[in-house]
This record gives structure tokens, sequence and C-alpha cells, in this order.
């Protein structure tokens, strides 16, 4: 009966202390990478774009959701769960013309953001992915959050619109 | 019979204070649980757990 106790506890202690340090890895890690995919559903990690007033309500079709940008610019915050270096973000979109979509990092308080001409873009299936590198150390920090914008600056001038279908956040050590 | 009691109780036990411990986690350190656990699995073995113990303790 005591043998039985004592393995029981041994196994919960031993369970529990592997939860601990799942946890304590995931958060400290020195090393290692985080891929984030918002597919414009709830993300823990990524907040809505906003404001309203400048992109459409996501719509979703089974599994995939778009949303039309109509002003600029758009915002959204990254949380960062531990120190990064660098990151890396793909941003999908469709657009009938070819347009110039820029994504900018907040780097001060206020309105200071490093804006980014895309690095490269690829073209499939109608889809356009194109990619933008940021330095983490530059980034203002609130609270662990990041803002960043998407700035589309003809949109201000004409009746075009950017269909966002998703983004994807490469976080490097 | 008795054995699996004492099993449970022991899985409650520590359920009670692995939950209390992410708790604290959680509250100090906001997101070190949450972003990567959901700790409600945890609060309903304990519920269960402790549900099966007091029923054991009423019989």
């Amino acid at each position: 009966m005591t043998q039985i106790i004592k393995s029981t506890r041994i196994i919960l202690l031993i369970l529990a202390g592997l939860l601990i340090l799942y946890l304590i890895w995931q958060n400290f890690s020195p090393i290692g990478s985080q891929t984030i995919i918002f597919d414009l559903k709830d993300n823990k990690f990524i907040s809505k774009l906003n404001p309203d007033a400048r992109i459409t309500e996501p719509e979703c079709n089974e599994s995939l959701c778009t949303q039309t940008i109509f002003g600029d610019p758009v915002y959204f915050d990254l949380l960062l769960a531990r120190n990064f270096k660098s990151l890396n973000i793909e941003l999908t979109y469709q657009s009938e013309e070819s347009i110039d979509v820029r994504l900018g990092m907040q780097v001060k308080e206020g309105w200071n953001y490093m804006i980014k001409n895309k690095s490269s873009e690829v073209e499939s299936n109608g889809s356009k992915t194109a990619s933008y590198s940021f330095p983490l150390s530059s980034a203002w920090k609130n609270n662990r959050h990041i803002n960043f914008l998407i700035s589309i600056p003809e949109l201000q001038s004409s009746d075009k619109k950017v269909i966002i279908r998703s983004l994807r956040f490469d976080l490097q050590r | 019979m008795k054995t699996l009691i004492t099993i449970n109780q022991e899985v409650f036990k520590a359920l009670l204070v692995l939950y209390l411990v992410l708790f604290v986690l959680e509250y100090t350190l906001s997101g070190f649980v949450s972003l990567y656990f959901n700790s409600s699995i945890i609060l309903v073995a304990l519920i269960i757990s402790g549900c099966i113990s007091a029923k054991t303790i009423l019989e």
C-alpha cells in the first residue's frame, strides 16, 4: 500500500516538474525560434487589425478568412512571449493592380515607426506574399506588445482595395 | 478500492498544489502559463478528483 502511494507521489511529482520545466523552457529558452501564423482569426499573440473605419471585419469562407483594407494605415499588435532579436513578416494579400504595401514597426512612443518596403515578393494562385524584416532591438515595447502598421499610401487617393489573407511571423533569437 | 481512494487523494493534493503554483506564476508573470498551457485542464481534473474524494469520505 505504502509502495503504491510512494510510486503515485513520484509519478505526480515528475509530471508536475515536467510541466513547470516546459513552461520555463518556453518562456526563457536561450535558443530557438517562434512562428506565428495569423489567419485573421482570434490569436493570443496578434491583435485584430484596426481601426474598423479602414478595414472590413474578417469574412470567413470555410477555413479561409480575408479582410479588405480600404484606408491607410491599419495597425496591429504583436505580443512577444520572450525576447527575440529579429522578426521576419510575410504578408499574403491580393490586389487587382500592382500596389506598394509597406509595413512599419513602432520604435518610440507616439507616431514613430520604422517603415520598410518589401524585401521580396512571390506570387502564387493570385495571391502575393511579401516579406519584411525588422530588428527587434529597435522596437518600442509596451508591456511586451509591439505595435505595427500596414501602410498602403495609394489607398488615400484612389478607390483601390487590398485583400489581406494572412500574416506569418518568424521570430529568431 | 481503498488503494484507488488513496491514489485519488494523492492526485487531488498534487493537482491542488500544481494549480496554485500555476495561478501564482500567471499572476506574477502575466502570460507565463496562459500563452503555452490551458490551466483549466488542471482545474477540471481537480474538481473531478475533489468530487470523488468528497463522495468517498461521505460514504
